[in-house]
């Protein structure tokens, strides 16, 4: 373990920053969904290194990492299916055209 | 796994897999193509998996990689399911030699109006300015450097009337917000305290986590049970057919 934890939570600080740019800049549905999956990468990342680095007896760490993972799945199939109902009714995924909820 | 590397070769593994996971997440953010913006993340999520190898999370690891290379599949599906140019071959082509700087006029206030000639915005009424020139290849820099005519790079000199641009007029306040955020994580990390690392006992993962799961932690294992089928169910009542 040369590698020290801060070097760890500095990638996912840096990760969790263009997530977060992501989110606020992109136009398109599907790349703001893919900006929360790299905050939630971010996020795991530094949970699994606090894991390794604090407690690696204990797998509460993993296993909340591995929460993190389904939630991000079913956020990807939920975040789609709403992208595909969207383009159904809207004919476009630019997130700015569809200010309003109304069908 | 990790107690059989050197330092040395720790720290490459380390620097390498770290800087595909942050360039990847940089170029899935820049480039004008979806498709690629999707393997670039898809490359960058791999990387995180590599750093979960790192941190001896092994189970966790082939997880990541097997759900993030299935799922930035999807997206890259649903991307050219959706959107208007994914390949952004149409924002790639360099306009035309003889078409000026000041060939176009765009309002200031609706970016999708665009005129042959100056005059006055049929919206606002507000007096068109010259649209800012495009350079050659439709590069991120160019985004960067004109984070306000962002929603202009979508459109092409010769007035194409399709809205293809993937950052709107916020871009730069976006940059300075995940900017802020990066410095603020990184500042706390740099001033904080941290623990010197624990031993790894020599477990293996797979078989405690799957003891811990119907044990312990039978609530989180059910609890992400029930969180899938609802999202099963909620994904296809939204994407049904009325």
């Amino acid at each position: 373990m040369s590698v020290p934890l801060q070097a760890y939570l500095a990638v996912a600080a840096i990760l969790f920053g263009l997530g977060v740019y992501g989110v606020l800049s992109q136009r398109g549905a599907v790349m703001v969904l893919m900006s929360t999956e790299v905050i939630l990468n971010a996020a795991m990342l530094n949970t699994v290194a606090f894991w390794r680095y604090r407690n690696p007896a204990d797998f509460a760490g993993q296993i909340f990492a591995l929460v993190i993972l389904t939630i991000a799945a079913v956020e990807m199939a939920v975040g789609l299916a709403v992208i595909v109902l969207v383009y159904r009714n809207r004919s476009t995924q630019m997130v700015d055209r569809v200010a309003s909820l109304r069908g | 796994m990790n107690g059989t590397l050197s330092p040395p070769v720790e720290w490459l593994l380390f620097v390498v897999l770290s800087t595909v996971a942050i360039g990847g997440t940089f170029r899935m953010l820049r480039t004008m193509s979806m498709v690629r913006s999707g393997f670039s993340l898809m490359a960058s999520f791999c990387a995180i998996g590599g750093l979960f190898l790192l941190l001896s999370a092994d189970l966790l690891a082939s997880m990541q990689i097997m759900m993030y290379v299935a799922g930035m599949l999807v997206m890259v599906l649903f991307m050219v399911m959706v959107s208007p140019d994914p390949g952004g071959s149409m924002m790639g082509i360099a306009p035309p030699e003889e078409t000026g700087p000041a060939d176009e006029y765009v309002c200031p206030m609706h970016p999708d109006v665009r005129s042959r000639e100056p005059g006055q915005c049929p919206k606002c009424g507000m007096a068109l300015q010259p649209a800012p020139e495009h350079h050659a290849h439709g590069s991120a820099s160019h985004v960067k450097d004109h984070g306000q005519s962002a929603v202009q790079h979508g459109h092409m000199s010769s007035g194409m009337e399709m809205d293809m641009a993937m950052t709107h007029e916020f871009t730069r306040i976006a940059a300075v917000t995940g900017f802020i955020v990066a410095l603020g994580l990184l500042g706390a990390i740099a001033f904080a305290p941290w623990p010197a690392p624990a031993p790894i006992p020599a477990l293996d993962s797979a078989r405690t986590i799957g003891t811990e799961l119907l044990g312990r932690y039978m609530i989180a294992f059910e609890g992400a049970a029930v969180l899938i089928l609802l999202g099963m169910v909620g994904a296809v009542i939204f994407a049904r057919r009325a």
